[in-house]
């Protein structure tokens, strides 16, 4: 669907126009049908991408096809659906009259459109806000309604810049459903956060970007499998039992809450969980600290300089 | 031969799309409405006049009318037409326009009909105050007929409407091109300049006539040349005082009217062609 290859972006700044490479080497491809997860930290180079992709700027080298078009060929936006970095709109407009507006402008025709309105405010629950003036949202509120508009067109490839920023944990789970019901129909989605959990659960693959340059391409089960894990084991005992039954080192042993918490990486998983099934202590629970994307990024940014060096 | 009328009406319809977002904006803004209440006011502050014989109060409403249409006009198109452009690329409303299958020349010439036919509006009303203003005056001491045929000139006065609303369309195109690379605050003082340098161009040219220097000639030939001459659209006394206004004027000028106002959005169009939208 989308092949990003050797992505260069070079913006001038200043009055004298001194260049500043803001994207590197940025290369990734979304396949038709899957959901493709951009990560990384605040400006990476995320946003800056999606507008290349958009041909919102233009490109200092590489080149972007979309179904083996050049992504210059404006056509190609008839099936395309966008959604901003924190929205904007036109304050004066009514959510309704937003909508009526973003389709006009795809082209879609009038009863179709008028139809897909009333579904689509249904969907992102903003049928109640349809006759207020978007001066009046509150953020949450601006990104269902620009959810609703990247899919006025019944786009084939969405394009969403960090879709759940400014919703509350019912609104994610919304938005996440609809991304999810898009790509039941076959829709392809390319979607960008810097939050690793809004993406985990959702994306097929994901592209991790750093500083300007896309640095892993890959299903996100497999970024976290190089990433060695802590893991955490929840016991009901006492401290002394647990000393009776493994050897300590590399472990570290607390208290919470009356139950005791085991700390220990992958490499010691499998011996620790077997000595305490084999003993009488009672086992709560075992779950993997995932590290956070911060900690994800930092590891591949060491990784890298040390490349580097 | 079909499809390529299909698809030249399919991209007037998004220009078009464009225009009327546009209006609909310019109609819902605060700014414009006092504008509109303090022209309204500057008309009807002529009935302070009316003491004065009706003849003469006519003169003086139309007058005073066509200054207020001209002043607030100008205004309106300088205000309005500096932030057009600039406002959306301000406000990043351009990713939700640029995202669709909208061509950037078509957002320039839409944003500019759209602000044209704000103007035409507001034009109209404010002549048809002044024109209803004069016929209340006259109306208890005069025959019907007399409106035509008793020197009112109320073909000029709508002449004169019709000239300074070609004047708004240029300075319109004169705005938007500002509007394309610079902020509103400096794109409304480098249109005042253009706007006045136009108003004097001609005074510009004679005065450098009488400085009889090669340097200061040769700028003032450029500037009358280059800067359109707005004093052009100026008929206010013929409309007042009656004058001769031919056919041929009227076509002379819209055609230069017209000419000027396309140079100026294509000029608009090629600075936005090459925009970033960072």
């Amino acid at each position: 669907m989308l092949q990003v290859e050797k992505l260069i972006k070079d913006y001038s700044t200043g009055f004298f126009g001194r260049k500043t490479r803001v994207l590197k080497e940025v290369s990734f491809s979304v396949e038709k049908g899957e959901i493709f997860g951009f990560i990384g930290p605040n400006g990476a180079g995320k946003t800056t991408t999606f507008k290349s992709i958009l041909n919102f700027v233009s490109i200092t080298e590489g080149k972007i096809t979309i179904n083996g078009k050049p992504n210059i060929d404006n056509d190609l936006k008839t099936y395309i659906g966008y959604l901003p970095e924190s929205p904007y709109f036109y304050d004066y407009l009514t959510g309704e009259e937003l909508l009526s507006y973003m389709g006009n402008l795809h082209g879609v025709e009038k009863d179709i459109l008028r139809e897909r309105i009333d579904e689509l405010l249904e969907k992102v629950n903003m049928a109640h806000a349809r006759k207020v003036q978007l001066r009046k949202y509150s953020k949450g509120m601006l990104q269902r309604i620009g959810v609703a508009q990247a899919l006025i067109n019944d786009p084939e490839f969405l394009i969403l810049d960090e879709p759940m920023s400014g919703l509350d944990p019912i609104g994610r789970r919304e938005i996440r459903d609809l991304i999810l019901e898009q790509k039941k129909k076959g829709k392809t989605i390319l979607l960008s956060s810097h939050i690793l959990s809004d993406v985990e659960s959702l994306c097929d693959r994901v592209g991790v970007i750093l500083n300007g340059v896309v640095v892993k391409v890959g299903a996100l089960s497999d970024l976290y499998r190089e990433i060695n894990s802590d893991y955490e084991l929840l016991l009901n005992c006492k401290r002394a039992d647990v000393d009776k039954v493994v050897k300590t080192e590399n472990i570290s042993i607390d208290e919470r809450a009356g139950f005791i918490v085991l700390r220990f990486d992958e490499n010691k998983k499998k011996e620790v969980v077997n000595k305490i099934l084999e003993s009488e202590i009672e086992m709560i629970s075992l779950y993997p600290l995932r590290k956070s994307l911060e900690g994800i990024f930092e590891e591949e940014a060491r990784k890298k300089e040390k490349i580097e060096n | 031969m079909l499809k390529q009328v299909q698809h030249d009406r399919y991209i007037m319809k998004k220009i078009w799309i464009i225009a009327l977002n546009t209006f609909l904006e310019a109609r819902r803004d605060r700014v414009l409405y006092s504008l509109i209440l303090f022209s309204v006011i500057m008309i009807l502050s002529s009935l302070v006049f009316s003491t004065i014989s009706a003849e003469q109060y006519n003169k003086i409403v139309k007058d005073f009318g066509l200054t207020a249409i001209s002043l607030f006009g100008v205004l309106m198109s300088i205000f309005l037409g500096t932030a057009l452009v600039y406002k959306e690329i301000e406000k990043k409303t351009v990713y939700n326009i640029f995202s669709k299958p909208i061509e950037r020349y078509q957002f320039v010439i839409g944003k500019y009909l759209g602000l044209a036919l704000t103007l035409l509006v507001i034009t109209l009303c404010m002549s048809v105050i002044v024109f209803l203003i004069v016929l209340y005056v006259e109306l208890p001491n005069s025959s019907f007929i007399k409106y035509y045929y008793g020197g009112h000139y109320f073909g000029e006065f709508f002449a004169a409407v019709y000239f300074q609303y070609l004047e708004f369309l240029i300075i319109i195109g004169i705005a938007i091109v500002f509007s394309c690379f610079t902020s509103p605050v400096l794109a409304i003082l480098l249109s005042f300049l253009l706007f006045a340098v136009g108003r004097f161009s001609a005074d510009i040219r004679l005065f450098a006539e009488e400085v009889r220097n090669p340097i200061v000639n040769y700028f003032s030939e450029i500037i009358y040349r280059v800067i359109p001459n707005l004093e052009k659209f100026n008929i206010r006394s013929e409309a007042v005082y009656g004058g001769d206004i031919s056919l041929s004027l009227i076509l002379n000028t819209t055609v230069y009217a017209l000419i000027y106002t396309a140079v100026l959005i294509l000029l608009a169009i090629l600075i936005f062609q090459k925009k970033e939208f960072k």
